[in-house]
């Protein structure tokens, strides 16, 4: 399945993946460590990401991913602990299954799966941090932006779930 | 939803570390029109005391002021900032810090624009939060002074003996008659080389010269527990009174068992094939018979059924090895091994002792065990020598097999009443990394064989160091829930239920990795309810939950939406 940005008639050329904004939601005990260790190390990544920390990356909900493709975002970064290293009982694996279970439910509404991202690293791992984010932005980067009818589409169907 | 406080501004210039690369006026131009920001101030160090001065100074009412400040992320000096402000009377709760040094300055410096657009977005994320954050619900906790110690092996002895000298009432309950676990069964103890007697007297000395201090339940049954961090209730029979006690913190030291061989190398139907318990209580009698003695390491472990090391068999067959030796010096004491585990200067010194008194050591290979040889009595074993690839036949009037230690019959039972969790092998698991006698249950610790197989040293070692964050847990008087764990570094948002909107259907009792809610019947109905004690702020429950009803005060669903629109608001 193909993204066609419908927005407008009037096709812009743009640099490369500029204006497309990426989210990053990082479990404080450790990706926004190692965000915060490929900081120390002045690693230059692409500016087209932001981070929302997390308690655990088990709090990220489906809703959330899915909301932020609705508000305008190309694409959904999801980083926590390695699997069996998560400081809360292992609430991660359960999380990592979830994020899995959603991929498919993103294509069938038009969003390319591959701009839900998942991974799962210790807090020394800056490198993979960093790694992690700069093949990520440069995939999303690659993509057309979502396109406007998966956006209203999606946020047609969420509206109609809450009015019921 | 959401709060209205009015929103101060920070920026942090970090001497240039920021303001080189991000343009703080355009940020400043673009937050001071945002609505909710009340004022903006750029500042040269924010983290200096004479800046926070004056950032304390600007906060008339703390409670109608939220802060955002743009300074470095919370592992620098962040969290040292909103410390700080704590401590002038401002809750963490209402300041935000967003990170536009390392999580963005830093990473972006050959891209000025991009990072001061990014800048931009964080900080108006940053008041997307704050302007969403509620207070966290917090429950005070007065935990009770005393503590319940369940084995009275040497880590449970050496836990209560650590906790009565510092003035704490103990519980100590233990099935057996008599203090000591398995070492009462053991003549000498390695590698100190001492009884156990001797081993344990003074500790517990100390526990019975206590005048009462700990209250010592031999031969007892642990009926039920209940509670949680601060306050258990625990209930157990000891002859035919049953007690019920209420503790602030419960030390496992329930120990191990001694794996059988289960009829492995004939053992049971060949006389002459002991396990090393029956060796010692041959030692322990006196009546040691035969001079030619070869032992088998790793018996019934680091297999496909059990594949991990027990960690205690090496040295405790060395131990005997050298005491066959002191009973006949003509005694010929071959080892059977498929690696020797003798970490640390002692036990190598433990090892080559061994070998100098003519101990010798005969590697065999996993698949092709030893063989023992004998019609009615042990006559020889047949070994392939895997260093020399020879088979080799040692005569032999003694086969001693060396069996692990593996979790006790009950230990899912006790796991169960206190709500811990047990690895692949069945031994009590504690948390990962840096808490390594901390349980998944706030409150409860492992130590000793319990844990893992240990030698009687680390044992103590480990009692004592439990009965230390025991300590820790019930010393410190009335607490806030979120500030009860030692485990708990930083302040946590605790979930919150909207009873009005629960519909009860248990989604979130079914994640919750700390078994902190619980369906409760509220009104005729099933309502979910949360053990703010237990929970740690995870956020499992809120991403299952079917109509967000329950969710982080601090981080709800509607601040992160907020969030999010934040991002997308510049150059749409």
């Amino acid at each position: 399945m193909t993204d066609r940005t419908e927005d407008s008639g009037n096709i812009q050329v743009v640099l490369e993946g500029a204006g497309r904004k990426i989210v990053v939601f990082a479990c404080t005990w450790c990706a926004l460590i190692g965000a915060d260790g490929a900081g120390k190390k002045r690693i230059s990544l692409p500016a087209t990401f932001r981070v929302i920390p997390v308690e655990c990356i088990s709090r990220v909900e489906a809703d959330a991913v899915i909301r932020a493709f609705t508000s305008g975002i190309d694409g959904v970064a999801v980083m926590g602990c390695h699997l069996g290293g998560c400081r809360h009982n292992g609430a991660n694996l359960r999380s990592a299954r979830k994020l899995e279970l959603l991929k498919p439910l993103l294509d069938t509404v038009g969003i390319d799966s591959r701009r839900l991202f998942t991974s799962y690293g210790t807090a020394h791992e800056y490198h993979q941090f960093a790694q992690a984010i700069e093949s990520f932005c440069s995939q999303i980067g690659e993509m057309p932006p979502v396109s406007a009818w998966s956006r209203s589409f999606v946020r047609a169907m969420s509206a109609r779930g809450e009015n019921e | 939803m959401g709060n209205d406080r009015s929103i101060r501004c920070f920026l942090c210039r970090c001497h240039g570390e920021i303001s080189r690369v991000i343009d703080l006026d355009e940020v400043a131009r673009a937050l001071k029109s945002h609505p909710g920001v009340r004022s903006l101030d750029v500042r040269n160090s924010l983290c200096l005391e004479e800046d926070m001065d004056v950032l304390a100074s600007r906060v008339e009412d703390p409670d109608a002021t939220g802060l955002v400040l743009g300074a470095c992320s919370l592992y620098a000096r962040g969290d040292r900032i909103r410390t700080a402000l704590e401590e002038k009377g401002i809750s963490p709760d209402t300041v935000e810090v967003v990170d536009i040094r390392e999580g963005c300055s830093w990473i972006h410096h050959g891209q000025p624009r991009e990072a001061t657009t990014k800048a931009i977005d964080l900080l108006r994320m940053g008041v997307a939060l704050q302007r969403h954050r509620e207070n966290p619900d917090e429950v005070m906790v007065d935990p009770v002074r005393e503590v319940f110690v369940l084995g009275a092996g040497p880590a449970g002895i050496s836990a209560a003996a650590s906790l009565v000298r510092l003035g704490v009432r103990v519980h100590l309950l233990d099935r057996a008659k008599s203090p000591g676990g398995l070492l009462n069964l053991v003549k000498r103890i390695a590698p100190e080389d001492v009884t156990s007697d001797e081993y344990l007297s003074q500790k517990q000395q100390t526990i019975f010269a206590s005048n009462g201090g700990v209250s010592h339940y031999p031969g007892a049954k642990l009926i039920s527990a209940h509670g949680s961090a601060g306050d258990f209730t625990i209930s157990f029979s000891s002859g035919k009174t049953e007690h019920a006690i209420r503790v602030g913190a419960v030390i496992v030291a329930t120990g191990a068992k001694i794996l059988m061989p289960d009829g492995l190398y004939r053992h049971g139907n060949l006389e002459g094939v002991l396990t090393g318990i029956e060796l010692e209580r041959r030692f322990k009698a006196g009546q040691l018979e035969g001079n030619r003695v070869v032992f088998i390491q790793c018996v019934g472990v680091r297999d496909r059924k059990r594949p991990y090391c027990s960690a205690i068999c090496c040295i405790v067959s060395l131990k005997q090895a050298c005491q066959v030796l002191d009973v006949d010096p003509q005694a010929e004491v071959f080892v059977l091994h498929r690696d020797i585990m003798c970490p640390g200067s002692v036990l190598e010194k433990y090892y080559r002792d061994a070998m100098a008194r003519g101990v010798r050591f005969l590697r065999y290979e996993q698949d092709r065990p030893p063989v023992v040889l004998g019609d009615e009595n042990v006559d020889s074993v047949e070994v392939y020598d895997a260093l020399t690839s020879e088979m080799r036949r040692i005569k032999a009037d003694l086969v001693v097999l060396s069996t692990p230690l593996a979790p006790h019959d009950d230990a899912g039972r006790i796991a169960e009443l206190f709500g811990l969790n047990r690895d692949e092998h069945g031994f009590y698991e504690v948390r990962t990394l840096m808490h390594p006698l901390e349980t998944k249950r706030e409150g409860v610790f492992v130590c000793g064989s319990a844990r893992w197989p240990v030698l009687g040293r680390s044992a103590v070692l480990q009692g004592e160091a439990a009965a230390m964050k025991a300590y820790e847990l019930i010393s410190r008087g009335t607490l806030a829930a979120s500030r009860l764990s030692t485990y708990r570094e930083r302040k946590f948002s605790l979930a919150r239920v909207d009873h009005e909107a629960c519909t009860g259907c248990g989604n979130c009792v079914a994640v919750c990795p700390y078994d902190a809610c619980s369906l409760e019947k509220k009104e005729g109905a099933l309502k979910s309810t949360v053990n703010l004690i237990r929970c740690s702020g995870c956020g499992s429950c809120v991403s299952v939950c079917p109509n967000g009803s329950i969710q982080l005060p601090g981080h709800s669903a509607m601040a992160i939406g907020e969030m999010l629109k934040a991002v997308c608001e510049q150059g749409s």
